[in-house]
């Protein structure tokens, strides 16, 4: 799979629009885009707006493309573009492609090494490696420059065969510099900071455009010393190709569309940003560390794919439900805990977590809270979970809420965990609680307690439980003549 | 959209040096959204062969596009 194949099946689901109007990669592209997905975003929430396909970017020769939105899908049901990609029913169940997701991670495929690959169709070395002379949108009015958003970013461990592979943005900062978002706490990052730049060395670095099992396998949180390229193999259910790069030890995806070779600096910090973060708000400035140049190698008409950052729907909100969830998951389970569904409801995915369980014990909510904020794959900024009851499923928003609504008391189910952010990006914090990283957990317990629906105490009311087998059949066959919709 | 943009935490650190009319070393972002590092002379009065410049909010509130302020890029400084 490459990502060609991905547009040729997104195209045939009508869900691809080709653009041959010349547009601007500064903010037009982002703009059209955003736009379409807000208004599919209503008309069409299941399915959503198509990927946009730019063909014609102001300033660049033909054939350099950007691809818009490619995972947004609709936002009630995120997980449907990466469904696509793999070859399952689009309009897979949440759980079902959970449990796909599940199973296929923990079948790890090793990849091949291959000569040569589509993705050395063009070799530019050293000066003539320039960030730009490729497409790069910028993104959000009040950026600080033009971004890199959905890229695999390969490092590796300097004393084991560990590869790490991560999704983080890329600002490009002058024609040989570009600006990673080490945040620390995040693998890339941690290997950056403390297996080279606390002795003193550069770390050398892969910045690949490709296609999604390689963005799905980089976003996915894995342990330590797992090689994301073996579950992106597992995805795909066949290995990932990878190539020699030019200048450093670190494999590329053969048939990627763009690569950047590069070494990340020692003690070398730019501000980067101000960008709009993926929470939905633009933020600052931090210091960031700073990768130079070396190599770039790309196919002969590259396309280079972008999501606008933090404004919903998009493509970014769909990686938590589809990705963040299953490695959730196995860690619950793994741990013991009978987690049914792990996941994030779609009104902003990035932001809330629920979690589906059975309720072995009393008190074991509580168990279950304190073991999900503790997880390092929780990202840090997400301050409220909700608990549920096995059979409901985290992405449907409306039975979330109602359980909310109906099985939380006021006082006894809503908890908090006083605890640090990891990441302080969150608004609603003062700056004295950010730069003392103070934060503050929720969780709502949602699940059935004190009274069991199915023996005793309330009976929650719709048609199945109400009317007996006798009535339920009669009035079935009545519903059928009469009551027909259309 | 005009050629320069500053931000506006570096505009603020220089303020006294600009007010004495001195060139400064400063970071501009130019059409193509990348930066690079500039001695340049900026003022509020039109300067020759200078150029309008836009402001980056350091608080992440948008960009000024339209500000008083005029810079005349006296050379680029490598690093
Ligand atoms: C579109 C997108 C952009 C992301 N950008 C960043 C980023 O800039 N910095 C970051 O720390 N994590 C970012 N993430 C999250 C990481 O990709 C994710 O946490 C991943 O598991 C980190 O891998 P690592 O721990 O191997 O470094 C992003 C995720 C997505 C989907
Ligand atoms: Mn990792």
């Amino acid at each position: 799979m490459d990502l060609r194949e991905f547009m040729e099946k997104l195209k045939e689901l009508g869900e691809l629009k080709e653009i041959d109007k010349e547009v601007h990669w500064r903010l037009e592209a982002a703009a059209i885009s955003t736009l379409a997905l807000r208004s599919y975003g209503v008309s069409d929430p299941d399915r959503g707006a198509p990927a946009i396909h730019f063909r014609k970017i102001k300033g660049y020769p033909d054939g350099y493309t950007l691809l818009a939105e490619p995972y947004a899908g609709g936002w009630k049901k995120p997980w449907r573009r990466f469904a696509i990609a793999f070859g399952l029913d689009p309009n897979i169940p949440f759980r079902e492609f959970l449990g796909w997701a599940l199973n296929r991670l923990q079948s790890p495929v090793k990849p091949l090494i291959v000569a040569g690959g589509e993705v050395k169709e063009e070799i530019r070395m050293g000066e003539e490696a320039n960030l730009f002379d490729y497409p790069w949108p910028y993104l959000h009015q009040g950026d600080g420059g033009r971004y890199a958003t959905l890229d695999i970013i390969a490092v590796k461990h300097p004393t084991t065969d560990w590869i790490n592979w991560s999704n983080y943005r890329v600002q490009m900062y002058d024609s040989h510099r570009c600006i990673l978002n080490f945040t620390p706490g995040q693998q890339t990052a941690d290997i950056f900071y403390r297996e080279y730049e606390a002795k003193g060395l550069n770390m050398p670095v892969n910045i690949s455009i490709a296609e999604p099992s390689l963005n799905a396998a980089a976003a996915f949180a894995p342990p330590p010393f797992v090689n994301e390229a073996d579950l992106a193999g597992g995805l795909r259910g066949a290995p990932v190709e990878l190539t020699k790069a030019e200048t450093n030890e670190i494999p590329v995806p053969a048939d990627a569309e763009h690569v950047i070779e590069a070494e990340v600096l020692k003690d070398v910090r730019l501000p980067e940003g101000p960008f709009g973060e993926f929470i939905g708000y633009i933020h600052g400035t931090h210091m960031r560390p700073v990768a130079r140049v070396l190599a770039i190698t790309h196919r002969s008409d590259p396309i280079i794919p972008y999501t606008v950052e933090g404004v919903k729907p998009n493509s970014s909100q769909p990686f938590p439900v589809a990705w963040f969830s299953p490695a959730l998951m196995a860690g619950m389970l793994m741990r013991g805990y009978p987690v049914t569904a792990a996941g994030f409801h779609p009104v902003f995915t990035w932001s809330n977590a629920v979690v589906a369980t059975k309720v072995p014990y009393p008190g074991y909510p509580r168990d279950v809270a304190d073991a999900y904020f503790a997880f390092p794959v929780v990202p840090g900024h997400i301050d409220t979970l909700t608990i549920v009851d096995e059979d409901v499923d985290p992405t449907d928003i409306e039975t979330v809420l109602e359980e909310l609504a109906l099985k939380v008391h006021p006082k006894r189910d809503v908890h908090r965990l006083p605890m640090g952010p990891r990441v302080t990006l969150n608004v609603y914090y003062t700056p004295e609680e950010r730069k003392r990283r103070v934060g503050t957990k929720t969780w709502f317990d949602a699940t059935s307690k004190r009274w069991d629906e199915k023996e005793m105490g309330p009976r929650r009311l719709n048609y199945e439980k109400i009317y007996s087998e006798e009535i339920k059949s009669k009035v079935d066959a009545l519903a059928d003549e009469y009551l027909k919709e259309g | 959209m005009v050629k320069y943009i500053v931000r506006s935490n570096e505009l603020e650190e220089k303020e006294e040096l600009i007010e004495e009319g001195e060139p400064v070393v400063i970071e501009v972002m130019d059409e193509n959204m990348m930066w690079k590092k500039v001695k340049a002379r900026l003022s509020k009065e039109p300067l020759e062969g200078g150029h309008e410049v836009s402001i980056l909010m350091d608080d992440a509130s948008g960009i000024q596009e339209k500000t008083s302020w005029y810079m005349k890029i006296l050379e680029e400084v490598n690093e």
